[in-house]
């Protein structure tokens, strides 16, 4: 029997077997944690494993049709076409909603293969529930792919079309091949942390145990959200010639939502290993998380919200919706049944203690998200309500968000040190007289600055002050090391310092990062100079500090898209010093027929000049400009970068010793 | 025969032989095998010893008192204790196989 006549076929039908072989997984692991039976375990192992392998060749099918671009195949038509570079042929597999749905059960299922391939190493009353977890969620979004979003349909026509749709052009950017990858990583990994806290919940395990060995899964998750979200935010501010990275869209929260109760998990999953509590509380916040990831995907694919991010609207959000409520009733059932474990030996004994703090810290990111959840939601539920839908807008997640942060940044100081159990008046002072006593001196000198608007003005200080507690524990830790060193050198000394304590090194690095980043979006949020003017050849127009003048415009045009380029010279408008040449564009993509606008940019330390052309009249040989200069703007990107490598620096795998002398030293 | 013939043809008998396998062969006893145990059990016992470093840190730059630092101290001790026991059976299960 002939059962596959082509590739796409192959490709569908390997679709086909890791459903099958998720189910089989699902089974067989229910089968081993219900009668302990590690044949069973082992069967659930392997399906788990051949999923993976079905999926990784279905993804190099897709990715295979779209570099010979097979016509015949509709997702391959709709997102590609012959002129496009084979760079972005490999990222039209994400540019559509088909192709996104199967990326994502790749990617979860690279995450479930590695945990069934390390399965022996976890608890065996644990393991088989969490491959049912981990393959439950995978058959999910493998009955998405198999009956709603199959990327290997045909098109259904009596011929072959001779050229493809073509990708939008907004997604012809080099950080669309890496954004969206990377959110999905991100979203895939917190299935891990998820299916080992139900996997506790459901076997009775329910020491920190799932914490300690979901713990790497979580932060590798976080690296790659927060990734992602910077990656997302610099390619809104190249390609969307808006001069903002952020706009509160209902797509951007879809990501950002998962990733501050994430961060509130890391941050509470410190009470539970030191302290034993708040074991309930670290649940809810990874099947929160977990729920979050899902939310997102059916806002962006659902069609409920209109974002340049979203997907078309298909019929999939339905699916997705029961999907979620089947993901917080079996939480919420499954805490409920284990409440009674599930107590705290100990409670808060003091509102001055870090305990306290962490508290205060996840209420915070809890009332940013649940803020901007309601933000996203409110627009849905008012046409569902009154049949009108009633927007709302930047200013409104600004309003409430801001000030939440602003507080986030005071706690970001306070946390590392304040002392756990109850701070004592001369720990309060030991800690905090230095950053204190600096950041009123900051207050003074900005208020001297003239910065007296009150939300910038505490960004700064408190960014200083949470700045400060940072370099005053390296500080402290590195005279410890060195007190006990003599010969250690500075460098040698913080080496030692954040190798002997990664995680709380790594920390603060991670919180310098968003410290950078915080004082970037408070500077080019509320200091930002923005003009609109129409210019002609030679005329000169003065924005902020620069002087622009309009050189000249010319067409030029490639197989992919025709272009206006328009060029710029940009003086310094104290001395007259040319700045630089600078080439904003429009560009109209022939087979898709969509403009878009190329912003030119000059980035730098102190501010960027970003020039987007919004019109130009051949008649008058005018052109139309939109200029933003974006104060400390490329800070944000280093903020994110720095955030990145605290990450790695807790990843660092530990020194161990060999296992010859580790045996001779437990014998 | 096509490729498109064989792939998928491979894929299921791979299959099927794959998810058998465990319940033909001799495979269970591969399962138990306590090496990793022993990795986790490591792991564990690196886990612990950091946190006793942070404790001792947190005490020598006065954000743990005296006191607070002994209950701490003493009950992550007793868990080190515990796993290091663990780790010392794993040993002996593995010397003695």
């Amino acid at each position: 029997m002939l059962w596959v006549r082509r590739v796409a076929e192959l490709g569908h039908f390997t679709e086909i077997l890791a459903w099958l072989m998720a189910l089989v997984a699902v089974v067989s692991g229910v089968i081993a944690g219900k009668s302990g039976k590690t044949s069973w375990l082992l069967t659930s192992r392997n399906a788990t494993i051949f999923v993976c392998l079905c999926t990784t060749i279905a993804i190099t099918t897709l990715g295979y049709l779209f570099y010979i671009s097979d016509f015949s195949v509709k997702y391959v038509w709709q997102f590609s076409n012959r002129a496009m570079e084979s760079n972005y042929k490999i990222s039209a597999i994400w540019g559509g909603m088909d192709g996104s749905m199967l990326l994502w059960c790749f990617f979860l299922t690279i995450a479930a293969a590695i945990v069934a391939f390390n399965i022996k190493r976890y608890p065996q009353a644990l393991s088989p529930w969490v491959l049912v977890v981990l393959n439950a969620a995978t058959l999910f979004f493998l009955t998405v792919v198999v009956f709603y979003t199959n990327p290997f349909r045909y098109l259904g026509q009596p011929f072959i079309p001779p050229d493809g749709n073509g990708l939008n052009p907004l997604l012809q950017n080099i950080y669309m091949q890496i954004h969206p990858p990377s959110l999905y990583v991100g979203f895939t990994l917190f299935t891990v942390p998820y299916a080992f806290c139900l996997a506790a919940l459901i076997s009775g395990q329910l020491s920190n145990e799932w914490i300690r060995l979901t713990r790497r899964w979580t932060l590798v998750g976080w690296g790659f959200l927060t990734a992602g979200i910077m990656l997302g935010g610099h390619w809104a501010y190249l390609e969307l010639g808006w001069g903002g990275f952020w706009a509160w869209d209902p797509v951007e929260n879809a990501s950002f939502l998962p990733w501050l109760t994430a961060t509130a998990f890391l941050h509470s999953v410190m009470v539970q290993e030191r302290k034993n509590m708040l074991k309930i509380w670290n649940i809810w916040l990874i099947v929160l998380t977990y729920a979050l990831t899902i939310f997102g995907t059916f806002l962006t694919r659902s069609g409920v919200v209109q974002s340049v991010h979203a997907f078309a609207e298909t019929d999939v959000g339905e699916v997705f919706l029961q999907y979620l409520a089947v993901v917080l009733v079996a939480a919420l059932g499954l805490t409920w049944w284990r409440r009674r474990e599930l107590k705290s030996e100990r409670g808060i004994e003091s509102f001055f203690s870090r305990e306290a703090a962490f508290l205060l810290n996840n209420l915070l990111f809890l009332s940013i998200c649940f803020a901007t959840l309601w933000g996203v939601l409110f627009p849905i539920l008012s046409e569902a309500v009154t049949g009108t839908k009633q927007t709302v807008s930047i200013p409104f997640f600004n309003k409430v968000n801001v000030p939440l942060f602003i507080a986030l940044l005071f706690l970001m100081g306070v946390g590392p040190m304040i002392a756990w159990r109850r701070a004592t008046l001369s720990n309060l002072r030991r800690a905090f007289l230095l950053p204190a006593v600096s950041s009123l001196l900051l207050t003074v000198v900005l208020l001297w600055a003239g910065i007296r608007e009150v939300y910038p003005l505490f960004a700064f200080v408190f960014s200083f002050f949470a700045l400060m507690t940072v370099v005053i524990e390296y500080y402290r830790g590195v005279r410890n090391v060195r007190a006990s060193k003599k010969d250690a050198s500075l460098v040698g000394a913080t080496e030692e310092l954040v190798r002997r304590h990664r995680s709380r090194y790594g920390g603060y690095i991670i919180h310098i990062g968003a410290v950078v980043a915080a004082v970037s979006i408070t500077a080019s949020m509320a200091y930002k100079i923005e003009k609109e003017f129409s210019i002609g050849p030679n005329e000169t127009v003065s924005v902020g500090r620069f002087n622009f003048k309009l050189d000249e415009a010319k067409g030029e045009s490639n197989g992919n898209y025709e272009s206006l380029i328009t060029t710029m010279s940009v003086y310094n408008g104290d001395t007259g010093a040319l700045i630089e040449v600078m080439h904003p564009e429009k560009r109209y993509y022939i087979q898709s027929k969509e403009t878009t606008t190329e912003v030119a940019l000059r980035m730098g330390p102190r501010e960027d000049i970003y020039i987007a052309l919004a019109g130009y009249d051949e008649s008058t040989g005018k052109a139309t400009y939109k200029i933003f200069i974006n104060p400390l703007q490329i800070w944000l990107w280093f903020g994110g970068l720095i955030m990145i490598l605290g990450t790695a620096i807790i990843l660092l795998p530990e020194r161990r010793k060999s296992s010859n002398s580790q045996e001779s030293e437990n014998a | 025969m096509t490729f498109e013939f064989i792939l998928p043809t491979l894929l299921s008998l791979g299959a099927a032989w794959y998810l058998v396998k465990p319940h033909i062969a001799a495979e269970t006893e591969l399962f138990s095998q306590t090496t990793s145990r022993k990795n986790t059990l490591l792991e564990e016992k690196e886990r612990l010893v950091q946190i006793l470093r942070d404790l001792e840190l947190d005490h020598d730059t006065h954000k743990l008192s005296d006191d607070e630092f002994e209950i701490m101290n003493r009950q992550i001790r007793a868990e080190l204790a515990g796993t290091l026991e663990k780790l010392k059976n794993e040993s002996s299960k593995s010397r003695s196989s």
